[in-house]
């Protein structure tokens, strides 16, 4: 029972990850038609934000790592996305591995290309024993983090102006300008949500290996990618609900595959990310409404 | 009101529009007719701020708005609603609206909303809480017209209103017109229904392979509507 207890709160924390890491990238596509694969360099500018800060006092640093991500994310969209945002998404994505390559190359001359440790989030490592059950406090809390954000930005999405505004944008750019709708605001609260996940979901990443390398974001990336796809893209409701069950998914094959083919794990779930696809091809929660733009 | 003068718009190489001038005043209803391609969407958008013009100016209210972002003219109250309604399918009847207002930046309130609504377009009342997606041809043109009235726009464009609708929804959209008319917005409104937008505005310009080649009163147009059906029909 307790190791069943255990198993769940894994398969939630891992999945609750992937949550973060997919709507981010969810959310951007939704808005702008852009697979952000620099994603994963807004999670190693995190990373390296944590290194540099080390020292300060945790809380603060954690929350400064995260200020400079979401501005690291606003430079992105100012900087590298503006000046294309007109074109097609072929070229966005582009222009989004470019960037990608730049900012790894950029880490690598500034930090050199071997991993950088960092302390932060050992505070976290500590396990605790609630009634039999041991729990890692950094999976409880990441839990409790990510169920926060991921409830808060539904409220937005669903309930304010601000929101409705975004759902506009996402399913007619154009109509939405012609009704008022600013499109560089929009667009750049977009970037700042998504440095805003990309910030906390780094730091948990930190916090769970303890160090920081250039390619830091790269994996991380791709199974965020992976779930946004398999959630249907643009569905931040499927790229949730892809992360939790990539998550659990992963967490069954790591228990139930014989002791010999568990290095080969991400293989399985891979498979059934394929399987998945084959049998639901627009994703878990089709966007039909979009369809004929992508 | 609206004041276009010799805009000249070009895909690449091709002109959709050459020259074209012409004027909305204050409270009028004035109709473009035309073919297909001669140019009329073209005008619309780039008025709107879709397009930008190779040349010519386009002034409202004596501000130029060329080179003016979509989203700032709107805000200046001047709203299109174009060609294919374009309403938000996957938001709810109420958000569609909520968007509309939201452009007018405190002209409108929601309980002007309401009552915009309950006057002029009952059909939606009962939909409120429905993805947009779900209503017919004619309530969908219904929520575009009246998501841009709910901004309080002083001037309405509309793109082919009538566009692929049962002839029944084609009448309501037209009489919708003319009450919106009689309240007092200017209507610049582009059909290829020749005969039935000429007959509903004040004054009409016949736009053609990209210029306008005829402009009149409404009994001008009417009484040689018969050289006016050659000229929008023949040549093309």
């Amino acid at each position: 029972m307790e190791d069943a207890i255990q198993l769940l709160v894994d398969a939630v924390s891992v999945g609750a990850q992937y949550a973060l890491l997919a709507l981010g990238i969810a959310l951007l596509f939704g808005i702008m038609n852009l697979i952000n694969f620099a994603y994963g360099e807004l999670l190693m500018i995190g990373g390296y934000a944590l290194v540099v800060l080390a020292g300060m006092w945790a809380p603060l640093m954690v929350l400064v790592s995260i200020a400079i991500v979401v501005v690291a994310a606003l430079l992105m969209d100012r900087i590298a996305f503006k000046p294309v945002r007109r074109a097609d998404a072929t070229t966005l994505l582009v222009t989004s591995f470019a960037l990608s390559y730049l900012l790894q190359n950029v880490a690598i001359m500034i930090f050199g290309s071997l991993p950088e440790t960092t302390g932060a989030g050992s505070g976290l490592a500590r396990s605790i024993d609630i009634a039999g059950v041991v729990v890692s406090r950094l999976d409880l809390v990441l839990i409790a983090v990510a169920g926060a954000l991921i409830v808060a930005l539904v409220l937005i999405v669903k309930r304010t102006a601000l929101g409705i505004q975004m759902r506009a944008a996402a399913e007619d750019f154009e109509m939405a300008r012609l009704i008022g709708v600013n499109a560089d605001r929009i667009i750049a609260v977009g970037f700042a949500m998504s440095g805003l996940l990309a910030g906390v979901a780094g730091y948990f990443l930190v916090a769970q290996t303890g160090s920081v390398s250039p390619t830091f974001g790269v994996s991380a990336v791709l199974i965020a990618f992976i779930a946004t796809i398999v959630g249907g893209l643009g569905s931040l409701r499927g790229a949730v609900l892809a992360g939790f069950a990539l998550g659990f998914i992963t967490i069954a094959f790591q228990e139930l595959l014989p002791a010999g083919l568990v290095p080969y794990r991400d293989a399985f779930v891979f498979a059934v990310v394929l399987l998945t696809l084959v049998l639901r091809p627009q994703g878990l929660i089709p966007q039909t409404a979009r369809a004929a733009r992508v | 009101m609206l004041e276009v003068d010799g805009l000249t718009v070009a895909y690449g190489r091709v002109e959709a529009l050459r020259e074209a001038t012409l004027s909305v005043g204050e409270g009028e209803l004035v109709a473009v007719v035309g073919p297909n391609g001669a140019g009329k969407s073209t005008l619309l958008n780039t008025v709107a701020g879709r397009h930008r013009p190779r040349a010519g100016a386009v002034a409202f209210d004596g501000r130029d708005i060329v080179g003016a972002a979509p989203e700032r003219i709107v805000g200046f109250g001047l709203a299109l609603v174009p060609e294919g309604r374009h309403i938000f399918e996957t938001l709810s009847v109420a958000e569609n609206l909520r968007l509309g207002r939201m452009a007018g930046r405190g002209r409108t309130s929601a309980e002007d909303v309401r009552e915009l609504v309950a006057r002029r377009f009952p059909v939606l009342e009962r939909y409120a809480d429905t993805p947009a997606g779900r209503l017919s041809g004619g309530e969908q043109q219904q929520l575009a017209i009246a998501r841009a009235m709910a901004a309080k726009p002083r001037m309405l464009m509309l793109d082919e209103p009538s566009l692929g609708l049962a002839p029944l929804m084609v009448d309501a959209v037209f009489e919708l017109v003319v009450q919106l008319h009689a309240e007092g917005t200017s209507i610049l409104l582009v059909e290829q229904n020749a005969r039935r937008a000429v007959s509903l505005a004040d004054r009409s310009y016949v736009l053609r392979s990209g210029r306008i080649v005829r402009e009149g009163r409404r009994e001008e147009l009417l009484e040689d509507f018969e050289q006016m059906t050659s000229a929008y029909m023949g040549g093309g």
